[in-house]
């Protein structure tokens, strides 16, 4: 059974037209942690309103545990969904003691003292909190009572976590940290989560399931890899990592593969998959990401590949384990990450190259 | 003492008042007018109506907009420079009526029924006018020199590397829990001609046979204005200068200006908000200055608009008149409030909204010791002298013999609390009084503030207009109100500690609405989230989470009601009668008397009791005040 079911969830805010949230649906399953990606607008955090109950839905129905909380115009009050919530702002009560922060669900669960002195105690060890039960939220550290925050959220063992950009209020270096240390500890809990961010590089660290929203939709969704390596959209590989991305026209659908022609550049073969074939015409506009460490540089023209282009070596960056050239063939500039030994030099003519199967052809948009 | 007795202002003194007190006055008064026709009675409460509407309207919103730098700066900028809707505007217009309703009736009401008379005599009788012009001249020469001084020891505190800058700021503060008619008796004693502390110095070291300053004339009103209204300017500027990213300062250093020409092309023109607001309050805080024009202006025949206005409640009491006279003091609020709006605009003083904090002092070098000497003898001047001449006084008996240890006493302490008749009854009337105003005041803000933050009622604007109104009247105009409101019909309070506490109650009604507002404000919704999510109801939620967040706020808001309350004399000496005399009005009547330890003795005890409520409360912002991210 799914801890959560979102079914075509709609929500409008006043009378406006254009709702947030247009016809969302998804699911979480046991134990598994879904990311809910997008830029500020999306909806993200409308999404997480309603399934916590702050929010009711216009349309649609949402289910927890394979009950409707729910429905169109509808909804269980916050306090009877058996929800834990981790806040951006923490939301720590300042006249509580870190203990006394984390007790206050058991104590309206009415556990007995014994159990619930143990279990308070269980969840401060576990974020490694354990001698700090006395003190004063103002007393510790941002890092800490986002910890704090978290152990509140889990101790009542709800059905489902929610977690609202609770990394985002963090430094750079503690953020990196805790991100996988968060992704460990709901391993090991086993929480079906929900993790709203904006952050693509902490979604692909957390995410069993990455959803990537856009607009009050859902762009795609799937494994973190899966939406890294295969792109639906020009959007969805400009929004995770780097990309090349080469706008054109195209010209041959393969069973596989398509065959694009790149303006000022010539034609070109990349990966097809299937939902983004039934959206493919021949003559209409597509573009072909490819991840810039994908690409080979090489001196002279490469036999094997199937897409080889001539370019201009513009610039030579050293990122460390990687070296980042800016080449450029006619109006495409290309960003290519070869490992750090390789040697060329700016001026160098160069080719650039890729396997058909390293590009994937997306929608323009 | 020769020189500190001032002369008995206006031939009668309210400590020997005349067979007729205040309540048999004002019932003759009422009869007087009550012939009126119904259709005059109408006319005037229409054009009563017209001529206020628009007025009340800007003073609310631009007193409202004011307050909030008690708020903090930033919250300061984003009142002053923030958008309104217009339907509220209109909404303000139609309520802004109801307290001012009988004031302004009463203005245009003669016993010929509807009439301008009263204003008539406004332009014809001397005494008034001199009163305007009077005004006039203290409001804009405390402004100036206010400003000049408050914007001095704010760029010291804020600014520099001033040695003792804390110990300034808190001081110059602390100016605000002295009671400005306490402050004005201080100088009395101090500069009174001949037997003033600082005049028998001079006497004694130069040998001259008169003192070199004289507290009993204009200029020395202007003096102790100043004294009391530059801890407010202070306080603008102060805010001003903290917000402001000295980044913009070094931006014009590095194109080439000097330090003095980057302060005056780029520091003050950033500040222009600061010090139009600056300007304007300190000008309206000294139009409403009641108290040191009572002590030092009747006595040197220097009348004011607020000291007149007393006078007409003398025997025989022309309410009329006295309104009359008072409303244009409410028309120049507004016309300066319209004033500041037209001058900020609209126009985002977006640089100011800088995060604070992100600057730097200027190094004065050696001149650090100069500023911290010039910082230091005003504070001394203005805060620490006056004081200390005060308590000194109380313990002090006059003697003709010098000082003397033996002169040491607790004798006026014994006068003032046992033998003098007003004394221990007026501290009871005032601590009853204010207790019940600030108890009252606490509970009705919070529940209003509830009301209207969490949108719990329909029009919840309205419940926020009605709380806020009061701020709109100046005390001594509010008091002329209740006077008419109350002292005839179906309710009678005048003459009774009800009317007292009901003129604190809601003159400092806006104080503690802000402040329960403020607390509610501060409490994050996330943090009432957090409680529902786990499985708390919404009541419980207020009571585990929303009420112990917002406890010292509504501490604060009951401390500053009271502390206000105590310390009233503008409000309280045209609504007290022999019978309900409270410390402000007895310490004036002790003082027309020239019982002066009597008078530094019973300012002392309030001056005490005062310090105490405000210490009080400063302990109880302790451990858990709420952290910054909460």
């Amino acid at each position: 059974m799914m801890k959560l079911e979102l079914i075509n969830v709609v929500k409008r805010f006043g009378d406006r037209a254009e709702a947030v949230i247009r016809g969302l649906s998804t699911t979480v399953a046991e134990g598994q942690m879904l990311v809910l990606l997008g830029p500020s607008g999306c909806g993200k955090t409308t999404t997480l309103q309603l399934v916590a109950g702050m929010l009711h839905p216009d349309d649609g129905s949402i289910l927890v545990d394979g009950k409707t909380v729910a429905g169109p115009g509808w909804g269980l009050p916050p306090e009877r969904r058996n929800l834990g919530m981790v806040f951006q702002s923490y939301a720590v009560w300042p006249h509580k003691t870190v203990f006394e922060n984390v007790a206050y669900g058991l104590e309206l669960r009415a556990v007995p003292r014994e159990e619930l002195r143990r279990r308070v105690q269980e969840a401060l060890d576990l974020v490694q909190l354990g001698e700090l039960g006395a003190r004063y939220p103002s007393e510790i550290s941002g890092g800490q009572q986002q910890r704090v925050a978290f152990a509140r959220a889990i101790v009542v063992k709800p059905s489902l976590l929610l977690l609202d950009e609770p990394l985002s209020n963090l430094d750079a270096t503690l953020r990196e940290q805790m991100r996988v240390e968060l992704k460990l500890l709901q391993r090991k809990l086993g929480l079906a989560s929900i993790y709203v961010t904006h952050d693509q590089a902490e979604a692909m660290v957390l995410a069993d399931h990455l959803v990537v929203m856009r607009g009050g939709i859902i762009e795609q969704q799937g494994s973190a890899e899966a939406v890294f390596r295969r792109p639906r959209s020009g959007f969805i590989a400009r929004f995770l990592g780097i990309t090349n991305l080469l706008r054109g026209r195209v010209i041959d659908i393969g069973p596989n593969t398509a065959r694009l022609e790149i303006g000022g550049l010539g034609t070109l073969s990349a990966f097809l998959a299937d939902d983004v074939r039934t959206h493919m015409t021949r003559g209409e506009a597509a573009c072909v990401s490819i991840r810039p460490l994908e690409l080979t540089l090489s001196a002279s023209r490469p036999t094997a590949a199937a897409n080889a282009f001539q370019g201009q070596l513009m610039e030579r960056i050293f990122l460390g384990d990687l070296t980042e050239y800016l080449a450029q063939s006619g109006q495409i500039r290309w960003r290519i990450h070869v490992a750090s030994s390789t040697r060329f030099v700016p001026g160098d003519t160069i080719w650039i190259s890729f396997a058909a199967e390293a590009g994937s052809v997306v929608l323009d948009s | 003492m020769g020189g500190n007795t001032p002369p008995t202002p206006l031939g009668t003194s309210r400590l020997h008042p005349g067979p007729p007190t205040g309540i048999t006055w004002l019932a003759m008064a009422d009869t007087a007018q009550t012939p009126l026709s119904t259709g005059s009675f109408y006319r005037s409460r229409i054009a009563s109506l017209l001529a206020i509407a628009p007025l009340g309207v800007w003073t609310v919103v631009h007193l409202w907009d004011n307050l909030s730098a008690f708020d903090g700066p930033q919250a300061w900028e984003r009142a002053v420079t923030g958008a309104r809707h217009p339907f509220n505007q209109i909404l303000l217009a139609v309520l802004v009526l109801l307290p001012v309703y009988h004031l302004v009736v009463a203005s245009f009401t003669t016993k010929d029924g509807f009439s301008l008379a009263n204003y008539a005599q406004l332009f014809r009788v001397r005494r008034f006018q001199e009163a305007m012009l009077n005004s006039l001249l203290l409001g804009i020469a405390s402004s100036v020199f206010g400003m000049l001084i408050g914007t001095l020891l704010a760029w010291l505190v804020s600014r520099t590397n001033m040695p003792f800058r804390r110990v300034v700021r808190v001081c110059v503060l602390a100016s605000f829990a002295v009671p400005a008619f306490v402050n004005a008796l201080s100088w009395v004693l101090l500069a009174g001609p001949n037997a003033g502390s600082l005049n028998q110095l001079w006497m004694g070291l130069t040998g001259s046979r008169e003192g070199f300053i004289n507290i009993f004339s204009m200029q020395g009103l202007i003096i102790v204005s100043v004294a009391t209204v530059y801890p407010l300017a202070f306080i603008f500027m102060h805010n001003a200068f903290e917000t402001m990213d000295t980044e913009m300062e070094r931006a014009a250093r590095l194109l080439g200006a000097n330090g003095v020409r980057a302060f005056f092309s780029i520091t003050l023109p950033l500040a222009r908000p600061a010090i139009i607001a600056g300007f304007i309050m300190t000008f309206l805080e000294a139009l409403a200055l009641y108290g040191a024009p009572a002590a030092i202006g009747v006595p040197a025949r220097v009348y004011v608009v607020t000291t007149q206005v007393w006078s007409l409640f003398e025997y025989p009491p022309q309410v009329g008149m006295a309104a009359a006279l008072s409303l244009p003091l409410a028309l120049v609020t507004v016309a300066l409030l319209c004033l500041q709006r037209m001058l900020i605009g609209r126009r985002g003083f977006a640089n100011i909204r800088g995060k604070g904090g992100r600057w730097q002092r200027a190094d004065l070098g050696a001149w650090k010791w100069v500023a911290a000497s010039v910082a230091g003898l005003i504070v001394f001047i203005t805060f620490v002298l006056p004081n200390a001449v005060l308590v000194f006084r109380s313990f002090y008996r006059e003697s003709y013999r010098g000082m003397a240890l033996a002169n040491f006493t607790f004798a006026h302490y014994q006068y003032v609390l046992f033998d003098y008749i007003d004394g221990l009854r007026s501290i009871r009337h005032s601590l009853v009084t204010s207790l019940a105003a600030a108890t009252l005041a606490a509970l009705l803000a919070l529940i209003a503030a509830f009301l209207s933050r969490r949108k719990m009622v329909r029009f919840s604007g309205l419940l926020v207009f009605l709380c806020m109104l009061p701020l709109a009247i100046p005390s001594m105009v509010f008091a002329v109100g209740l006077v008419a409101a109350y002292s005839s019909g179906w309710m009678v309070l005048y003459g009774t500690l009800w009317i007292m506490m009901l003129a604190y109650l809601i003159k400092n009604l806006p104080y503690a609405f802000m402040s329960c507002n403020a607390a509610l404000a501060s409490v994050h919704v996330d943090l009432e989230s957090a409680a529902r999510v786990l499985g708390a109801s919404t009541l419980r939620t207020v009571r585990d989470i929303t009420a112990p967040l917002i406890r010292n706020g509504l501490l604060s808001g009951w401390i500053v009601v009271f502390a206000n309350s105590l310390r009233d004399l503008s409000a309280s000496v045209l609504l007290y009668t022999s019978a309900t005399t409270v410390i402000s009005t007895a310490i004036m009547d002790v003082y027309y008397a020239s019982a002066w330890g009597a008078v530094a003795a019973l300012s002392v005890i309030l001056l005490g009791i005062n310090a105490i409520a405000i210490m009080t409360g400063y302990r109880m912002f302790g451990r858990n005040v709420l952290s910054p991210n909460a």
